[in-house]
């Protein structure tokens, strides 16, 4: 998260010097073009992170995890696939869930088909 | 307020009545709660995202952005389009903002379909947390079993929707961006 923050940061500040460089102004005008896309997107955004929190309430981890305990075959790729995409959250939740689904009895190709479904 | 955010509340709306049903009031606060308190926990993320897509417009030459992502760059704006989404950081608050502005400025579809998958796919970021806590074997087939798919579907989309470009341009410039038409 850190890494990230600090990471897209550093890209900011380059492409600002850059845009400095110029002195047409347009270093004002790009952070000022961020800034509208910022507030305009604003309302979106809280919707969509409440959203995601909301259904992480009501399917919790745990929920998923019963789904995919012992299911086999072609089954459990699926059902691997769907509630993959239905894990919220970053690789922080992801990757636990999936390493402990893969201790609790499912098989490789139904967690390569669940990280899937949760990176796409 | 447009479409996309009434349609988002909406959801929002039923997803808070559900979870009412089903767990009371309490449910509905964790909920909110919890979306809330990740918002303010991505902010600096959200804004310096959004910082980088604007600098992006006016830095990033047009002319560059369609040789090297435009329609004409073809295989090679697919490929590199790949290899910049699987250098991206951060969640989809970080990389989407960015993906906007340059489907603004003028990259093709097929190379913006090809960064997001491999944003998904090939995140190098993400790589020692998953051979961590997944073990190598497991990350290698995933990755192996994966690897070719953001080129072929930035390829696919090349060919299926060659028109595409032009309307999802629009529809940016209308909804997120202020860029000038032109």
């Amino acid at each position: 998260m850190i890494t990230a923050t600090l990471t897209l940061a550093a890209i900011s500040l380059i492409l600002f010097l850059i845009a400095g460089r110029r002195q047409d102004g347009s270093n004002v005008k790009g952070i000022k073009m961020g800034f509208v896309m910022f507030k305009r997107l604003l309302p979106l955004l809280v919707f969509a992170f409440i959203t995601a929190s909301l259904l992480q309430v009501i399917i919790p981890p745990n929920v998923i995890k019963s789904w995919l305990g012992n299911e086999a075959g072609f089954k459990g790729i699926l059902i691997g696939a769907i509630s993959g995409a239905l894990i919220p959250g970053g690789p922080y939740v992801a990757f636990p869930v999936a390493s402990s689904i893969h201790k609790a009895g499912a098989s490789l190709a139904t967690m390569v088909a669940f990280i899937t479904g949760w990176a796409m | 307020m447009n479409k996309t955010t009434v349609g988002m509340g909406c959801v929002t709306v039923c997803l808070a009545g559900f979870a009412w049903y089903r767990g009371g009031f309490g449910m509905v606060m964790d909920g909110v709660s919890l979306g809330l308190i990740t918002f303010v926990r991505v902010l600096p993320i959200l804004i310096f995202a959004m910082t980088a897509a604007g600098l992006i417009q006016v830095v990033v030459s047009k002319k560059a952005i369609k040789r090297w992502l435009g329609r004409e760059s073809g295989l090679k704006g697919i490929v590199i389009a790949s290899l910049g989404g699987a250098l991206i950081p951060g969640g989809p608050y970080g990389y989407y903002p960015i993906i906007a502005s340059l489907l603004a400025s003028g990259a093709d579809i097929s190379t913006v379909m090809a960064f997001s998958m491999a944003k998904s796919l090939w995140d190098l970021g993400r790589l020692p947390m998953e051979i961590a806590l997944l073990g190598s074997r497991t990350t290698f087939i995933r990755y192996s079993i994966t690897f070719a798919f953001p080129i072929i579907i930035g390829f696919s989309s090349y060919i299926l929707f060659r028109n595409c470009g032009e309307r999802v341009k629009g529809w940016i410039l209308e909804h997120t961006l202020t860029l000038e038409k032109d």
